[in-house]
């Protein structure tokens, strides 16, 4: 008897560890005007981050959800994650650099300026803009110092717009 | 924009406008009474107030109908039940679309509307219009889609069969719910493309949507690259309203915008989210919000509600929904089912002819 009920209890544990599907998390990913919460992923049980760089991982799905689980790693601030969000901040996919740069200043704050700064650099257009609006978003101390930085060697107009913009925050 | 009475005569209607003046809240926020004529015959009507900048919001407070009875009140009264109606807390410019369901269908005569803006207790002075339906129901909307420094453009949208793919869905799909897509136009944007190619739907769609400057019977879609939330969060679609402002270009409130990223990958996708979208400049709400806290005032609609949250995370899935396959259900799945009271709504619509 004690022996079942032990049984069902190492049941009952694994099934509260189990990890939430891909299709769990992309239901919460659908929306069309939003995305998920930070609270509506913390509330899953299991494993949601390796869920989620699972999406990431996977080429059958869309670029928006892939793009959306990228975001959704900036909610969960551990070491993986980061080191997960860093790769693809400085990748070959310009949407994905961008989720990973807005998730990094969401998750991480001050403490990924480093990486922010550099994206501030970073060739494409519309990855300076979204690391500019990053900042502007966090605007700490910090986070304006590295706008004001940038904004003395930006050539380009548009971001130039974009950091005098965040910098007036 | 400006007019004191126009006309517009389209195959099955006819959109007439009223002037009804300016007017200037008081301390409390409160316009006075903003009188409006709904003529004879008339199956919508789209009252609008504006602008008022983008940092304010503004609602309808109340709502009378020719006979002194509450469409819509947002105070206390010991008469008024709550209808059928519904009206957005909107910033810069306020339509509010009679009706938004056949439960409450639209009376002619005098009408009165009061608005309120959240303005601190400083005086904000806005302009009203109105916009009158004559002439039935409609069954056709035309589409002018504008590139927005996506790799679809003028002069390759022909022959994109992600994008064949794209239309012959919206097509479906609206085609099921009554509405058919009439003229369709595609122009490369010239404006500010690096500023808007991926738009910060919090600070910039209103912007792009002011660019606009094609009045009359058409919807303005704008394709852009992505839109993201102010925090990064990818947007897949966003429209002006819910409603929009039909007919009237040059506003805050003039179209809607899609995220293009997925054309290749899931055009099905994309072109869910121009149907839904479009719906929503339409009239139409979301059947039910993620949280189950709001649901559109249509009487054949499925709500899904708390009790249908299975895994118990606060926000109600598509699969865990009876409208999780409707159109205007918060978030995609499978299948864009339009009701029978929905087409009602689209078909009003002094867009739709």
């Amino acid at each position: 008897m004690r022996s079942a009920l032990l049984f069902v209890l190492a049941l009952g544990q694994a099934a509260a560890a189990e990890d939430p599907s891909k299709e769990q998390l992309l239901g919460l990913l659908s929306g069309y005007e939003e995305t998920a919460s930070p609270d509506a992923l913390r509330a899953l049980s299991g494993d949601v981050p390796a869920t989620l760089r699972a999406i990431v991982a996977d080429p059958s799905l869309t670029q928006t959800q892939r793009a959306r689980a990228i975001h959704a790693l900036g909610w969960f601030p551990d070491d993986t994650n980061r080191a997960f969000l860093v790769t693809h901040a400085h990748g070959g996919n310009p949407m994905f650099a961008r989720k990973a740069i807005y998730a990094l200043a969401n998750g991480w704050g001050d403490q990924a300026i480093d990486e922010l700064t550099l994206a501030l650099a970073n060739p494409d257009v519309q990855t300076r803009m979204a690391a500019a609006n990053a900042l502007g978003h966090m605007g700490t101390p910090s986070a304006k110092l590295a706008l004001e930085a940038r904004l003395a060697y930006e050539t380009d107009p548009t971001v130039r717009t974009t950091i005098e913009k965040q910098m007036g925050k | 924009m400006a007019f004191l009475l126009w006309s517009l005569i389209a195959c099955n209607g006819e959109n007439t406008g009223e002037d009804l003046g300016e007017y200037t809240t008081d301390t409390g926020g409160l316009t006075e009474d903003i009188p409006f004529s709904v003529p004879d015959g008339s199956s919508s009507a789209v009252v609008y107030c504006g602008p008022y900048g983008d940092n304010l919001v503004g609602t309808a407070w109340e709502i009378k109908d020719a006979d002194g009875n509450y469409i819509y009140t947002n105070e206390f009264h010991d008469d008024y039940a709550p209808t059928k109606m519904r009206v957005g807390n909107l910033d810069d410019l306020l339509p509010v679309l009679m009706p938004v369901s056949p439960d409450l269908d639209l009376s002619a005569g005098d009408h009165t509307m009061k608005v309120w803006i959240a303005s601190n207790g400083q005086p904000v002075t806005v302009k009203c219009d109105a916009i009158y339906r004559s002439g039935g129901e409609g069954s056709s909307i035309d589409l002018h889609f504008w590139f927005v420094g996506t790799d679809l453009n003028e002069s390759n949208v022909d022959k994109d069969e992600d994008w064949s793919t794209v239309m012959a869905h919206v097509r479906k799909w609206w085609g099921a719910g009554g509405l058919e897509v009439g003229d369709v136009t595609y122009d490369d944007f010239t404006g500010s493309v690096d500023q808007y190619t991926v738009l910060d739907a919090d600070t910039e769609f209103n912007d792009l949507l002011r660019t606009t400057d094609e009045d009359g019977e058409v919807l303005t879609i704008f394709l852009v690259q992505e839109i993201t939330s102010s925090s990064g969060g990818t947007i897949l679609g966003q429209s002006a309203g819910p409603p929009g402002l039909p007919t009237v270009s040059g506003t805050s409130k003039s179209g809607m915008v899609v995220t293009m990223a997925d054309l290749h990958d899931d055009p099905v996708g994309v072109a869910r989210t121009i149907a839904h979208e479009g719906a929503h400049f339409l009239g139409l709400f979301h059947t039910t919000e993620k949280d189950g806290s709001n649901h559109d005032p249509l009487g054949d609609t499925p709500e899904c509600t708390d009790s249908d949250d299975a895994n118990s995370n606060g926000t109600l899935e598509p699969d865990e929904c009876p409208d999780g396959g409707n159109l205007m259900f918060w978030g995609q799945s499978d299948a864009a089912d339009i009701s029978d009271d929905q087409s009602w709504v689209l078909r009003r619509n002094p867009d739709v002819y």
